[in-house]
């Protein structure tokens, strides 16, 4: 009755779902946006969670591009021996997703976002 | 300006006797990550400069990717090296008291939510799971469901075109409330199934495509509470529903094993207003 069944060993991920590793998505989600918190008064530097998610919200979108484009700076390991192969790889491969996303654009008119946010505010005290 | 001026980064709180945490990597770069106990709880932390992580320094740091990521990471490492721990309980990022006498003040005024807290997600881990829909998959299983599907087929013709329009706009209405029930009954389903081999369950938001990479719509973001005994049940629960509902268009992706992030959800040190 009971077929074998693969718990946390990541050894040979199956067919049914993928496990990967978790996206920068799922860790700003967790990370900034749950766990215990400690009030203002007793913190010294608690974040205005309001603020924060707002933020994060835009982020994830941007960091998520900028991961999918190669430009993984996070990830910045030091085992980055052969640095210029690498930097090879990564140019050849990111003209290869310049050229894919201009192709998946398309005719729309993609431009790079009329994000202006408008009014600067000053708030300096 | 003194650039000595340190603080002390919490990155949550653990049943005593944690270990493992040696030589992991902080949020501040070298700082080693240590524990202070007091009142049976052990606090998991590590110092941090103040220029980089005060109050003042902090606001712009956060709307900076190249600053923020590595630090995101880095919290989330330290936790993980803390799964050991028969209880964990993760703090929010950024969670810094002035020093090591007072995270100790901190852990025995709050050593009854705290314990509480623990005592919650003692013997658990969060598991992820979320769950994509192919929404070319799930239309040709509601048509096969739906009697009107047949017909759609066939009757184009007879009418005049005005007619068959209209009809055609009255079955593509009707099948896409068919199609939003069968999605909305599939992923409570999901849900539920899953909630049943776990302590807790709640579920977030589903993730914007640009978050997950993929063409298919999330239609589910769960968080589970597991007990680390029953993992294998949970694991089996989420296999037999990828089963299930693969030839609906269903696919699922799972993370984990992570602090209880979604279980931690407690405030502490309002009370003093």
């Amino acid at each position: 009755m009971s077929d074998p069944i693969r718990v946390p060993d990541h050894a040979a991920a199956p067919a049914r779902y993928r496990e990967g590793p978790a996206s920068l998505a799922d860790l700003l989600d967790r990370v900034l946006d749950k766990g215990l918190v400690i009030a203002g008064d007793i913190s010294i530097a608690l974040l205005d969670v309001e603020v924060i998610t707002i933020k994060v919200r835009l982020l994830i979108a941007s960091a998520d591009k900028a991961e999918e484009l190669g430009i993984d700076w996070w990830r910045n390991d030091p085992h980055l021996s052969s640095e210029a192969r690498e930097t090879q790889d990564r140019n050849r491969e990111l003209q290869r997703r310049v050229e894919e996303l201009e192709a998946r654009l398309g005719g729309s008119d993609g431009g790079p976002a009329e994000e202006q946010t408008g009014e600067a505010e000053d708030n300096s005290g | 300006m003194t650039d000595e001026a340190r603080a002390c980064y919490v990155y949550g709180v653990a049943a005593p006797g944690v270990d493992g945490l040696g030589d992991a990597a902080g949020v501040a770069g070298d700082e080693p990550v240590r524990t202070v106990v007091a009142a049976g709880v052990a606090a998991i932390v590590s110092d941090v400069p103040l220029e980089e992580f005060g109050p003042s320094a902090i606001g712009d740091r956060l709307e900076d990717p190249t600053w923020l990521a590595p630090r995101v990471r880095a919290h989330d490492r330290v936790l993980q090296r803390a799964l050991n721990a028969e209880a964990l309980v993760p703090f929010r990022f950024c969670t810094i008291l002035p020093g090591e006498p007072e995270v100790r003040d901190f852990l025995a005024r709050y050593r009854e939510p705290l314990g509480t807290a623990l005592a919650r997600v003692a013997g658990k881990r969060e598991w992820g799971i979320k769950a994509f829909l192919d929404d070319r998959m799930l239309v040709d299983h509601v048509r096969a469901a739906t009697p009107e599907g047949e017909a759609a087929d066939g009757g184009g013709a007879g009418g005049g075109t005005g007619t068959a329009y209209l009809l055609q706009k009255r079955r593509d209405r009707a099948l896409l409330a068919a199609m939003d029930a069968a999605r909305d009954a599939a992923t409570r389903y999901c849900h539920e199934r899953l909630a049943a081999a776990a302590a807790e369950a709640t579920t977030s938001p589903p993730q914007p495509g640009d978050a997950t990479g993929r063409d298919q719509p999330m239609v589910l973001n769960g968080a589970y509470l597991v007990a680390i005994a029953g993992e294998r049940e949970f694991a089996g629960a989420a296999d037999r529903l990828a089963d299930e509902f693969a030839d609906r268009g269903f696919t699922f992706e799972r993370t984990g094993p992570w602090p209880a992030y979604h279980f931690a959800d407690v405030t502490l040190g309002q009370e003093g207003r």
